[in-house]
């Protein structure tokens, strides 16, 4: 994230991750647990957790960064 | 070497210790545990959920992890901004990476120093002594860390203005933002329930597969 804001707004695009991905660590397990209960197993949770994290990469390759070197 | 160069290895080595002093603290504290445990009179269940609820009240216990979150969260961005300013495109990577061994370090040396010093002293001063520890290295960085001399023009005639609103207004960070609250979502879910669902699969109370990925939490597992 620093390099994708550069030298002047790295500081404050870290903090913006910062801010976000706690979200994931509070939320994440709850629902996680509740699609435990909900499915009675946890084998269509993991499958689901897999495809969450596909989606996750999904999401870095529609970044647009710039070479830098 | 040039004097440059000299300065960014000092800004590097101020990085790394201020990452690690400000993890001594708060991963040392989980080895102290037990004693904490012992002294209050905790159960388990207190024990395992933030200890200082049943003896501060909620409502202290938010402002002071408010007020810790402030400290601990600069500290990142901060690190990061160092960094960036320091060194070239092609050493930042590696720079970061050398940055972040400062966790896992600060939790090794928090976890020998904080049983030490319990023991010796009491639990009560082993994490003030942590806490002098950070207060010292923060006070040692902002005495020895100054802005690369190109550097320090830029931010002046910059300042802050439009700076969160670029960051807030930028579709790839929002979207690097959204990868990494994935991925720290998967991180959690990995740790609290792996153990879990091996226990489900074995049968037994606790397996040797959640002993491994568990290891960390292994005297909790026995207690099941």
């Amino acid at each position: 994230m620093a390099e994708l804001a550069g030298p002047r707004a790295a500081g404050t695009a870290v903090g913006l991750g910062l801010a976000v991905s706690p979200l994931g660590v509070t939320l994440g397990p709850p629902v996680f647990g509740w699609c435990v209960t909900a499915a009675g197993g946890y084998r269509g949770p993991w499958i689901g957790l897999s495809l969450v994290m596909l989606a996750g990469l999904g999401l870095l390759a529609l970044v647009r960064e710039k070479s830098r070197f | 070497m040039t004097r440059g160069a000299r300065q960014r290895w000092v800004i590097l080595a101020v990085i790394v210790l201020a990452q690690t002093m400000a993890n001594v603290g708060p991963l040392g504290i989980p080895a102290i545990a037990s004693l904490i445990r012992d002294d209050l009179g905790l159960t388990l269940t207190q024990a395992g959920s933030f200890l200082s609820v049943y003896y501060l009240g909620p409502g202290v216990l938010l402002v002071l992890l408010g007020i810790a979150g402030i400290g601990h969260g600069t500290l990142n961005p901060a690190s990061t901004t160092a960094a960036m300013s320091w060194f070239p495109p092609r050493q930042r990577a590696t720079v970061v990476g050398l940055k972040q061994v400062g966790l896992p370090f600060g939790g090794m040396l928090g976890a020998a120093l904080m049983p030490a010093l319990a023991l010796r002293l009491h639990w009560r001063w082993a994490i003030v002594v942590g806490a002098l520890l950070i207060v010292a290295c923060a006070v040692l960085s902002a005495s020895v860390y100054r802005d690369p001399p190109s550097e320090a023009p830029l931010r002046r005639a910059a300042g802050t203005r439009g700076v969160v609103g670029e960051v807030l207004r930028s579709r790839d960070l929002w979207l690097v933002a959204s990868a990494t609250l994935v991925f720290a979502a998967m991180q959690t879910v990995w740790m609290a329930f792996l153990a879990l669902t091996s226990r489900g699969r074995s049968g037994s109370r606790c397996s040797r597969r959640a002993a491994i990925w568990r290891w960390p939490r292994r005297a909790a597992c026995s207690t099941r």
